[in-house]
């Protein structure tokens, strides 16, 4: 049974015969999934920073705020019902997907990145950049992401600085960058 | 060996490989096209000819085919003042008008088309051999008779389109953009987009500064290095295709909005003015859309639905010409319809007096083309040997169903080539892909 579980076939995690043949083995998140993560991640930092913690909702919430309801609706939803179309869900991104997926993480650091919200403007840089990774990313400070991720948000905020972004704007374009990042856009990755 | 001499042997074998096969080392220079490209056989002169392709069709199987020309026979039942009021009074006696040079008769919003869209409105009598709303996908593949790239399994025909011709259109995007309905591409999902999402999605203007997007993008890559360099392919893959997506995604950020500033829902009407919107940016090589005209009719008994949806559809296709007109790209384009299935066209009760409406009809539907390519005109027709409840074979050079060499079971697959002709694809290729039929030349403007 450790064997079977552990195997490509299950894991994934390096290339069979089978899976050089198939189209996709990674899927971008559907709307429920990619909702979800925002959800979860929150939830993780509003527990660690003190704020009030939002209930889980499968991220309807989250989702549902100013202009986060246009890009969620552009994002295909996993809601099946016998005989209508079909039962797949398309795996593979696009440019509207993407735009979605944009809008929301952009209403989602509006909402949680300011003077007095879950992740502060007025805390030091590097205090941001770790509540963002560990807490809303589940990247840990030990993980092989964790210093890429942190060196690209420190630049990232640098140069929204120098273009003239005020503190609680460049750490937004921090937030959104993670928010947008393969590991919450994908599922499998 | 002295350099000079060394020289002339690397400038003789540069000079080989750019004549050898046929030059096309030397085509590929001068076109900026890969050689395996040009081996394809793709760009040949027909290629500047490529056209996008406009495609609609329904699962709902709306009744299209009860009131185009060619229905106006014995034993067809249309719509009744009597029944439906006033607004069905053109259904009621149809009204004559050409299709090219063709003299017809039918529902008046037909004839009552500009006639510059009549020129080059063509509707072919066909059969989709299925009667049931699920078969929808297969419909689209013709049955397995369209093929993939590979030659196996099944293609539906707006992604063989656009696999064919998203090069020669050098569009945004090669895959086929939806904007209402199902599609695959190469057996995978798509994702669809209404017309009003879309328009939203692009009103809003919270997209970060152009130089603060282009540093995200290479800091992405920098974080995900070690991935694309020795992760799996389909890790690999899934990082291409989101970068692709976040640049197409640019470029239609920048460009379409002001395009769909009318929009106003996900009608047909809507569909048809984001369709041309896209055809005229170059975002993909086919916009699939869901054109209404009755729907699901079985219990519209007076068929004032069918009345009233059919107005509506044919406006729209008059839109939609207008708007490509309008952009200056009337002639790069194919607009197509083809539903899973064709409504009964015989009187039908639901209990002794009451008048149901149209059931599923697998032996007849209608199948529309108009486009530059497109010669306006009728093929195929009703079989008075099936009480005019069934379509005829189709003799694919005159279009008659004299002479036949298309029988009625093969007249969808052969549609299905047409459309494919008229989007510019060679006819070898549109062969190589798609299994059975021939090509309509009646339909084609060139032919």
């Amino acid at each position: 049974v450790k064997e079977l579980m552990l195997s490509p076939l299950v894991l994934a995690n390096t290339e069979t015969p089978t899976s050089k043949l198939s189209s996709e083995l990674i899927s971008i998140s559907r709307r429920n999934q990619f909702c979800s993560n925002l959800n979860v991640g929150i939830i993780n930092l509003a527990t660690n920073s003190g704020g009030d913690i939002p209930e889980f909702d499968n991220g309807e919430s989250v989702c549902a705020v100013g202009n986060s309801v246009l890009g969620a609706s552009v994002l295909p939803i996993e809601n099946f019902v016998r005989g209508v179309e079909n039962d797949s869900l398309p795996p593979t991104s696009s440019a509207v997907w993407s735009m979605g997926i944009e809008r929301i993480c952009k209403q989602t650091a509006t909402t949680y990145v300011n003077t007095n919200a879950l992740v502060k403007a007025t805390d030091e840089l590097s205090f941001s950049i770790n509540q963002i990774l560990t807490d809303f990313l589940g990247v840990p400070s030990n993980h092989p992401l964790y210093a890429n991720f942190s060196s690209a948000m420190t630049e990232l905020y640098n140069s929204a600085r120098d273009d003239g972004l005020g503190n609680v704007l460049a750490r937004r374009e921090m937030f959104s960058f993670v928010c947008e990042s393969p590991e919450l856009i994908g599922v499998g990755l | 060996m002295s350099n000079k001499l060394k020289s002339k042997q690397r400038r003789d074998f540069i000079q080989n490989c750019l004549v050898a096969n046929g030059a096309i080392g030397l085509r590929s220079l001068l076109l900026g096209l890969p050689p395996q490209y040009l081996l394809r056989g793709d760009v040949t002169a027909a290629n500047a000819a490529k056209k996008f392709l406009i495609f609609s069709e329904r699962r709902l199987a709306d009744p299209v085919n009860a009131n185009i020309p060619g229905t106006y026979v014995e034993g067809i039942r249309h719509a009744k003042v009597s029944e439906a009021g006033d607004i069905a009074a053109g259904f009621e006696t149809p009204v004559p008008f050409t299709l090219g040079s063709q003299s017809v008769v039918a529902a008046s919003p037909w004839a009552g088309l500009p006639a510059n869209i009549r020129q080059n409105l063509h509707f072919i009598h066909a059969r989709s051999n299925t009667s049931s709303h699920n078969d929808s996908i297969n419909v689209m593949g013709s049955f397995s008779s369209i093929k993939d790239l590979e030659g196996r399994g099944q293609e539906l025909l707006p992604s063989a389109v656009a696999q064919e011709t998203a090069t020669g259109l050098g569009t945004l995007q090669v895959k086929p953009f939806t904007l209402s309905g199902f599609l695959s591409y190469n057996s995978v999902p798509e994702g669809k987009t209404s017309p009003l999402s879309l328009k939203n999605l692009l009103g809003d203007s919270s997209s970060s500064s152009t130089s603060i997007g282009a540093l995200r993008d290479t800091l992405m890559d920098q974080v995900y290095a070690s991935v694309k360099s020795g992760g799996t392919r389909a890790q690999k893959k899934f990082l291409d295709n989101f970068a692709i997506s976040k640049s197409q995604a640019k470029t239609m950020s920048e460009n379409l909005y002001t395009y769909l500033e009318d929009v106003s829902g996900n009608e047909s009407e809507d569909q048809v003015k984001t369709a041309a919107a896209l055809v005229l940016l170059k975002i993909a090589p086919v916009i699939r859309i869901e054109m209404r005209f009755g729907g699901d009719n079985h219990t519209d008994g007076t068929l004032i639905r069918e009345v009233e949806e059919t107005i509506e559809g044919v406006n729209a296709i008059n839109t939609l010409w207008t708007k490509l007109t309008e952009y200056g790209v009337q002639d790069q384009a194919v607009f197509a319809l083809s539903n899973v299935f064709g409504r009964t066209l015989e009187t039908r009760y639901a209990n002794a007096g009451v008048l149901k409406g149209r059931d599923h009809n697998q032996n007849h539907s209608a199948i529309i083309l108009l486009g530059s390519s497109i010669r306006g005109g009728v093929s195929g027709g009703l079989d008075p040997a099936f009480n005019n409840l069934a379509c005829t074979g189709i003799n694919a050079q005159t279009g008659l169903s004299a002479d036949a060499d298309i029988i009625a079971g093969q007249t969808h697959i052969s549609s299905m080539k047409t459309i494919m002709a008229a989007c510019g694809v060679a006819e070898e290729k549109i062969n190589e892909r798609m299994l059975g039929g021939k090509i309509i030349r009646s339909c084609l403007a060139a032919s």
